[in-house]
């Protein structure tokens, strides 16, 4: 799990995107998943916001 | 006391039961949960009553029972005077497992423990039961009340774990709701109910594993209420589809629970992840709910009336070194929990706590250490100073919170009205509490004073008279029944059930059996209504008719044990002995905590010859309840008697005399053989008697009967017997074999020519206005009293804890000094013997005899 880029790996080592809308794995997860979902809808949010300026 | 290095995790699950879980777990769709199972010991985990969550986890906590803990429901009043508040910790009188555990140093962290607010100061984190819930909308401010978090300076943290409802996405509900987007959820509620249930539960997981991650822990306890809310809301979609549901509705909601329990399984994967293998892990529920055919059609309209949906067996897993692997645990109540948890930290358990030790889970159990109390332990122990204010605002806040939940009642602006309400609903819940441990008479106290405060209440009054039909007060039953009839004005099978149950406790089974048939026409199939009907038919050796209600019952519930049980009972009195082991075994695979049914499959195999088979069954009735001496009388029976080897008997005997809970004096003889005239003379020498006097003095006993209502229903109802210890009871002889074997008795059985006593009882019938023929001989009846005396004489003879001396009824009117010493010396001295002896009115004897013969 790396916190930092938002991103969860599987046990075999695959990247596991994390979807925007969120699920019920990572919930599961508990406040480590629920941190990795906010900063990625937050990332996402302000990547839209950043795109709107921009055009 | 050194305790063992050990790291214990406690998981709740509330209202989680194996009968929904078991599809689950057999269709690969809960694989956590059937590792936890595989890998250790699991059973189903006995509820108490009343069924409410603040009480039954508090009892959890602490071992004992709520009469003991003092949570006795949702609210109290407040101390203002000015209405009333949510329960507290504050209010729990006594020590819970984490409070031990700070004693001893211990790490310990607790999240969501209901009732936990405030947070007590432990010796690690505890986040309260007022943690999860979020009651605006997600762009207020969503505050943390003061006393949420322990330690204070940790609340902005976990404030920021919090889940809120509407942060959830179609993508979180729909696992559970497959067709969401066919929800018009402006007008239906219910998705939003599943993402408040996901989001508190959410909120919950988030804090322990933070606290599993960040913190060091000996003792982690977590409490999940979501599988409850998720199965009141939503059991009665779950498959199969009942008539009365909607079909539209069951097509969307079918699978909320089975979405519920997936994610708990997804939980508890993470928490065992963090936990580590060398973790004991406890997965309890503290009540089960009814997934099927048990489930009711309606919630009857009062407080916790929602409560009628929960059955009576929670779940029970315990993994970690030294516990059992693939094992099941039988007996198991949620008393236990603390017990079983002090033992696995290497720590006395106290004797004031109501549950044991599950040694049963154990591989290699050490001895249980002991300790009086632990309430008289002096040490930090982290609980909240007496008198702890309570934020007047938090209070009204949180009370709106348990409305909104469905808890309680709004209590409206009438201050005086809820409190009024609020005590009487505690005191309601804690004669429950007391009946449900045994403490009949303390229960009884509170119900009569709640019924003479509201006679209108009908539950009160049904309660009520139920208790004293078990404690075999007839005629005050009788009267509440009658009182109930007149309150109501109208005809109620329900009522009709109750009166039904009352004549059959009081013998007139013909009434009982018509009552039943009446409330069968009236109001179709009531639960566990052809179970009576079957009992009744079955006290009017109609034993056919018993085994066609039976069957009816098996059809209506094909999983009832206790029909099953009935059903062997039927065919045993039948002398159909392979049958009735066959639904002995039944019963015993549908529950196998069933000690009388391991005691029937005992006496089944005896009767088909199979002694050493009979032996491992009572064998397993004396594992499920070391006090049942009748079976241990049995095993010593058999191998003196049958299998001829007195020698291994022995150790059965020694056993049973270890096992006797205390002495009852008998008076018995036969009806008009003198035993009224004997009370009276143990009355007199200052022996304590057992009589409720119900049965008043007249011309053939002027001196009164000295008896107890209840032992003319010994038969079927022994528990009043508990309140006899130490006392004198008189018992008619013919009753003497159903004295159940757990106490020892000393017995003054009086003896008194066959033909006196017939003479006598026909005086007493005719002063009584009954007819008599006088002049006839009843030889029938001079045969039958003559075998009820050659039975008693084999009874006395093979019952170890019996002890009995049978006097004379001439001796005592010849001369009544000498048998008075004589009885002193029977019961190791110490009456009034001149007293005694006094008591005696031999005048009155003689004028009787008299009388009697000539």
């Amino acid at each position: 799990m790396d916190n930092e880029q938002h991103q969860l790996s599987t046990e075999t080592g695959e990247q596991f995107e994390i979807p925007e809308e969120g699920s019920l794995g990572l919930l599961a997860l508990g406040y480590e998943g629920l941190m990795l979902w906010r900063a990625k809808k937050k990332e996402l949010q302000m990547k839209r916001q950043q795109e709107n300026n921009a055009r | 006391m050194p305790a063992r290095k050990k790291k214990v995790l406690l998981i709740g699950w509330d209202a989680a039961d194996w009968k929904f879980l078991n599809p689950l777990i057999d269709a690969g769709l809960m694989p956590t949960l059937k590792g936890l199972i595989e890998g250790g010991a699991m059973g189903r985990l006995a509820t108490l009553d009343p069924p409410l969550s603040p009480t039954l986890w508090t009892s959890i906590a602490t071992g004992k029972r709520p009469y003991k803990h003092g949570i006795h429901g949702f609210t109290e009043p407040d101390p203002s005077g000015e209405g009333i508040r949510p329960i507290y910790s504050t209010n729990r009188k006594v020590k819970a497992i984490w409070n031990i555990l700070t004693q001893h140093g211990l790490k310990t962290h607790i999240v969501g423990w209901w009732p936990s607010h405030p947070a007590e100061p432990i010796n690690g984190v505890m986040v309260s039961n007022f943690y999860q819930r979020a009651n605006k909308n997600i762009n207020e401010p969503w505050e943390m009340k003061s006393g949420t978090v322990h330690p204070s300076e940790k609340a902005d943290l976990f404030a920021q774990l919090r889940v809120h409802p509407q942060e959830l996405t179609g993508s979180h509900i729909q696992p559970f709701i497959p067709n969401l987007e066919k929800v018009n959820q402006a007008k239906d509620r219910r998705p939003y109910n599943v993402a408040t249930t996901l989001a508190d539960c959410s909120t919950i997981h988030s804090a322990a594993t933070y606290i599993l991650q960040n913190e060091e822990w000996d003792f982690m306890a977590v409490y999940y209420d979501a599988i409850d809310h998720f199965c009141h809301g939503f059991m009665k979609y779950h498959p199969p589809r009942r008539e009365h549901i909607p079909m539209a509705d069951y097509e969307l909601y079918k699978d909320v629970v089975n979405g519920g329990c997936r994610f708990h399984d997804m939980m508890l994967a993470r928490l065992l992840e963090l936990a580590g293998e060398d973790t004991t892990v406890m997965l309890i529920s503290d009540h089960g709910f009814h997934p099927d055919h048990n489930r009711p059609n309606f919630i009857p309209n009062e407080p916790a009336g929602p409560a009628i949906e929960h059955s009576d067996y929670g779940i029970i897993v315990m993994k970690g070194e030294g516990i059992k692997k693939d094992d099941t645990i039988f007996g198991a109540s949620l008393l236990d929990i603390t017990p079983t948890l002090l033992h696995l930290f290497g720590l006395p358990v106290a004797e004031d706590m109501d549950g044991k030790v599950l040694l049963q889970a154990f591989e290699d159990p050490a001895e249980i250490q002991t300790i009086k109390s632990w309430e008289n332990i002096k040490g930090n122990d982290g609980r909240h100073p007496e008198h702890l204010a309570i934020d007047k605002e938090d209070a009204k806040e949180e009370l709106r919170q348990l409305i909104e939940l469905g808890y309680v009642e709004d209590p409206g602006e009438n201050g005086a009205a809820a409190i009024k309400a609020t005590l009487d609903e505690n005191n309601y819940n804690l004669s429950r509490a007391y009946i449900n441990g045994g403490e009949w008479e303390e229960g009884i106290k509170i119900l009569e004073q709640l019924h003479a405060e509201n006679p209108e209440t009908p539950r009160f009054a049904v309660r009520l008279a139920h208790a004293y039909q078990t404690t075999g007060q007839f005629k005050n039953a009788r009267k509440i029944v009658d009182h109930i009839r007149e309150v109501q004005d109208r005809e109620s099978p329900q009522l009709d059930i109750l009166e039904g149950t009352l004549l059959l406790a009081e013998q007139r089974y013909k009434l009982a059996l018509d009552l039943f048939q009446k409330a069968e026409r009236e109001g179709g199939e009531q639960p566990h209504l052809q179970l009576r009907i079957a009992n009744a038919y079955m006290q009017l050796n109609k034993l056919a008719e018993a085994e066609n209600a039976i069957h009816k019952a098996l059809k209506s519930d094909p999983e009832s044990e206790r029909a099953y049980f009935t059903l062997g009972l039927i065919h045993y009195n039948s002398l159909r002995y392979e049958e009735a082991l066959g639904a002995f075994l039944d019963a015993i695979g549908l529950m196998y905590a069933q000690p009388t049914a391991h005691y029937y499959v005992g006496e089944t195999l005896a009767q088909l010859g199979e002694y050493e088979k009979a032996i491992d069954a009572f064998e397993v009735c004396l594992k499920l309840v070391p006090s049942f001496n009748a079976a241990r009388q049995r095993i010593i029976q058999i191998y003196e008697t049958d299998l001829e080897k007195p020698g291994l008997a022995l150790k059965y005997k020694a056993d049973f005399q270890q096992k006797i809970q205390g002495t009852i004096t008998i008076v018995s003889g036969l009806p008009r053989s003198g035993t009224s005239m004997v009370m009276q003379m143990l009355e007199a020498g200052g022996l304590d008697i057992f009589t409720d006097k119900t049965r008043e003095a007249d011309e053939s006993n002027p001196k009164g009967y000295y008896e107890h209502e209840a032992v003319k229903g010994l038969q079927r109802n022994k528990q009043f017997l508990d309140n006899a210890i130490d006392k004198t009871v008189k018992v008619i002889a013919h009753l003497l074999p159903h004295l159940p074997l757990k106490f020892r008795y000393r017995v003054i059985f009086l003896e008194r020519d066959i033909y006196e006593v017939i003479a006598s009882q026909q005086k007493m019938l005719l002063r009584e206005g009954k007819r008599v023929k006088e002049d006839v001989l009843p030889l029938g009846l001079i045969q039958q009293y003559e075998k009820t005396l050659q039975d008693i004489k084999k009874w006395a003879k093979e019952h170890p804890a019996v002890e009995i001396m049978y006097v004379q009824h001439r001796d005592i009117i010849e001369n009544p000094f000498m048998q008075s010493m004589l009885i002193n010396d029977f019961l190791e001295g110490g009456l009034a013997v001149e007293k005694m002896a006094a008591s005696v009115d031999r005048q009155l004897y003689r004028e009787q005899n008299k009388a009697a013969s000539s």
